[in-house]
């Protein structure tokens, strides 16, 4: 991959990409490590897409793995509060927008890799499954749970 | 709009970031109970991803990806380099092995004195051949860095 190309995926992407990490990693470090790492990993690669779009869902995929190995070897992808919350009661609902990457914050990182690629990168569930690497149906349960818990967190009960 | 016509949250996520939101989708969202919560759930989730001032600059990450290059680079010729050495290393220990085993097999293997002496007579030298290598590769190794 070429420089302009690069610096083409880098805008398009390069903020996205960002804020998906750095709310499913919940830490400023390591958002910057991973970012960095998913680029050198698409440059590294004999990946041959020539555009923005397949670039956008390989880096992804780059990065949700590579938060995947991260989170695995720290046994924190299945579970993570983060530290600034677990002085708060269980029971405490955020009301504000805010608020939101604090509720998030609550949930396991595959939850909030979850909720993020289909509520805010609008991926279908085909795609989640190709990116976080779980079959489609598996997506379909997973994000409901996902989708349950944070509603329970935000306090949503419109219904 | 009814239940069967409710639009998959991929759709409403383009339609909200493409600014598309039709009035109709916004009028069933009210009604739909499920949809008004994606759609609510969508916005919350938008309005917190925006990424913090600390996102690389293409310029820093470029030149952190060519660093990273270079690195990954003079990692792999010292791993070619030292190659050998570890070779040697491994050869080094394999002997050492080899002389303790024989130590401990010989005096079941020639219970005799004198097969005894003649098994147990070039231990001190196949000992000193042992250490002697590798004590040379690791004066080498550190040589080596």
């Amino acid at each position: 991959m070429h420089d302009e190309l690069l610096h083409q995926v880098y805008e398009a992407v390069g903020a996205d990409l960002y804020a998906y990490i750095e709310r499913v990693c919940a830490n400023d470090a390591d958002a910057d490590d991973l970012f960095q790492e998913s680029f050198a990993r698409l440059l590294g690669s004999d990946f041959a897409g020539d555009n923005v779009a397949d670039s956008r869902r390989y880096l992804f995929r780059i990065a949700t793995n590579l938060m995947r190995d991260r989170f695995r070897w720290s046994r924190r992808w299945g579970f993570t509060v983060l530290p600034e919350l677990i002085g708060r009661a269980p029971e405490s609902r955020y009301l504000d927008e805010i608020d939101a990457h604090r509720a998030l914050a609550t949930l396991k990182p595959r939850q909030r890799a979850l909720l993020w690629l289909a509520y805010v990168e609008g991926m279908t569930h085909d795609e989640i499954a190709a990116t976080v690497g779980v079959g489609s149906k598996s997506v379909r349960v997973l994000l409901s749970r996902a989708r349950k818990e944070i509603l329970n967190q935000l306090g949503e009960h419109l219904s | 709009m009814s239940r069967r016509s409710c639009p998959s949250p991929h759709e409403l996520v383009k339609a909200i970031r493409n600014d598309t939101l039709g009035s109709d989708v916004q009028a069933h969202a009210e009604s739909c109970p499920e949809c008004g919560e994606t759609l609510s759930l969508v916005s919350r989730l938008q309005a917190a991803s925006q990424p913090s001032e600390n996102m690389p600059s293409f310029e820093s990450l470029r030149w952190n990806i060519r660093a990273r290059a270079i690195l990954d680079a003079s990692r792999r010729r010292h791993h070619r380099a030292t190659g050998p050495l570890r070779s040697f290393h491994l050869a080094a220990g394999l002997s050492l092995l080899a002389v303790v085993l024989f130590i401990m097999i010989a005096p079941f293997v020639a219970p005799n004195a004198f097969h005894g002496l003649v098994s147990v007579g070039p231990l001190p030298a196949l000992v000193a051949a042992a250490m002697g290598t590798h004590l040379i590769a690791l004066g080498r190794d550190r040589l080596h860095g």
